[in-house]
């Protein structure tokens, strides 16, 4: 019998798994917790990612005309609570997942997916944009032309304010949304001011001036995340292996404003948190499991009372706990021959499938490994300190005007970052560390910029 | 007058988005939020809470015309 179309050519197998009773029990108690847990548990599938709009609002962390500003007068009229209410139809998510974090909204008569909190964020207050319903219609428009909500609406927002300070007469404005889908149309078929714009704000900024508010890192535009209120943040935005990813960048703001209130402008420890960030995000991600079950990794106790004495006593401490982690990050990953019960079940459960001796460690250098892997390459290709940036406008221009501490720190956060990745004041991997991580073999594999290019 | 605002999963569970009331204390706007909901005080305890759009001690004083902003804990995205 013929396999139906379907199915792509794939043909049907089980994937073996090594433990499989050890395993199930272990996942009736990971769903247990992660259901149990305030994040994971009621955040998420009530409000998806887009429930923290208010919150960054709170914090001063949601980007405002193009980065300009950290909180939007609208932000309710954009937010996952308005969403939510007015406009989610059903809460869906990733097959046999307990989070479901994703909104199921109408658009023009038919269920669509719903917008994330970065497509809120920047196409709302990024834009001047206070109509909701607009954006649910743009991020399905979007979808559909496969295109990038964050560097669609960031790209956007640039061009919008070249126009406005004459440097570029496209006929965008803030506030003005009438014609946007016509703007994705012609990026996406490159016709107009779209034949411009389907190259990025790096790329438009090099063209038409305005680099010091191109808001990108290494290319890649920015997360909805304002930076300058988030200053681990802005540290992995520079850094990221990706260009400015807030999840390959270690994601700070986690701790700093939206589940806990670890002080936000204090560049201290921060560093070194990112890096045990990104180790431990890449190790999740490179076995395919997913980021936000991480999440559970803060305990729900300090996550659910924020108002006790231990929870602020846990957020004033972090940013002096840097050279603790530091010296656990500098010691052989084989001393944590263990797993960490309740909280991180990704190291047990990769172990229980495939039957490799995971642990904390292993899983954690695995994480290390991959990030420095990525970091060799990137710096094969000419990526080097100057490259790890982030535009004038976060870095020099305080947000709250006569507030010097509300920008980005990144020359001195850069400093100790290298020093505790093993890194050259450059930002290029020392042979030192490559033998660590068992990476230094690679030289005899190489390849640079121009052959690859041949 | 004091506006009371709530956000979060409490503002789905409840309903309740937004009054005015006349208290002077946070204290007070818990259990103004018992009374009008059917949550007990102690949800509302452990919200974040933001006067006039910053973020504030659960100790501080309210006084006329101020507008307090309570957020359920949150996560990431």
């Amino acid at each position: 019998m013929e396999k139906p179309e379907s199915n792509y050519g794939f043909r049907e197998q089980t994937v073996p798994v090594k433990e499989k009773e050890k395993l199930d029990k272990l996942n009736r108690k990971w769903f247990k917790y992660l259901k149990s847990h305030p994040l994971t548990g009621d955040q998420l599938p009530r409000l998806g990612t887009a429930g923290l709009v208010s919150t960054m609002q709170m914090r001063g962390q949601l980007s405002t005309k193009n980065y300009k500003y950290g909180t939007y007068e609208d932000y309710e009229k954009v937010s996952g609570e308005y969403l939510a209410e007015e406009y989610n139809i059903v809460n869906k998510g990733c097959l046999s997942c307990p989070i479901k974090c994703a909104r199921t909204v109408m658009v023009d008569g038919k269920p669509v997916k719903g917008p994330e909190l970065e497509t809120l964020g920047l196409l709302g207050g990024g834009i001047l944009n206070n109509n909701l319903e607009a954006i649910l219609k743009w991020n399905y428009e979007l979808d559909e032309l496969g295109m990038d909500t964050i560097s669609s609406a960031s790209t956007l927002a640039f061009a919008m304010e070249a126009h406005e300070k004459g440097l570029w007469d496209n006929g965008l404005t803030f506030g003005s949304t009438e014609e946007i889908s016509k703007v994705w149309d012609d990026i996406a078929y490159r016709k107009g001011i779209g034949d411009d714009l389907a190259n990025g704000s790096r790329w438009c900024s090099e063209k038409y001036g305005g680099k010091e508010f191109a808001v990108h890192s290494k290319g890649l535009e920015l997360a909805a995340y304002e930076p300058r209120r988030t200053v681990g943040l802005g540290l992995g935005y520079a850094v990221s292996n990706r260009g400015g990813c807030h999840l390959n960048g270690g994601y700070m703001v986690l701790v700093e404003g939206l589940s806990l209130a670890v002080d936000q402008q204090n560049p201290h420890g921060k560093a070194d948190f990112t890096m045990i960030f990104q180790d431990l995000m890449e190790g999740v991600s490179s076995c395919g499991q997913c980021l936000f079950t991480t999440y559970a990794f803060l305990p729900s106790l300090i996550i659910s009372h924020p108002q006790s004495w231990y929870t602020k006593a846990f957020c004033k401490i972090v940013p002096y706990i840097g050279f603790v982690l530091r010296i656990i990050n500098k010691l052989p990953t084989g001393i944590m021959h263990f797993h960490i019960p309740v909280i991180f079940n990704q190291s047990k459960a990769l172990k229980l499938i495939t039957g490799m001796p995971v642990t904390f460690g292993s899983f954690i250098k695995a994480g290390r490994r991959g990030y420095t892997l990525e970091r060799h390459i990137n710096t094969r290709f000419g990526i080097r300190r100057k490259d790890d940036s982030l535009p004038k406008r976060l870095t020099d221009d305080p947000q709250i005007p006569g507030n010097e501490k509300t920008k980005v720190p990144l020359e001195w956060m850069k400093n100790v970052y290298y020093s505790a990745r093993g890194w050259s004041r450059d930002g290029v991997p020392t042979p030192k560390t490559l033998r660590r991580l068992n990476l230094d073999k690679l030289d005899s594999y190489k390849v640079t910029c121009e052959e690859f290019k041949k | 007058m004091v506006k009371i605002k709530l956000f979060g999963t409490l503002r789905l569970k409840t309903g309740f988005k937004e009054m005015e009331a006349d208290i002077s204390s946070i204290r007070e706007a818990w259990v103004l939020l018992a009374q009008e909901t059917d949550i007990p005080a102690r949800e509302f305890r452990k919200c974040i809470i933001a006067l006039n759009g910053v973020p504030c001690k659960a100790s501080a004083k309210l006084s006329d015309g101020d507008e307090i902003t309570l957020f359920s804990p949150s996560g990431g995205g």
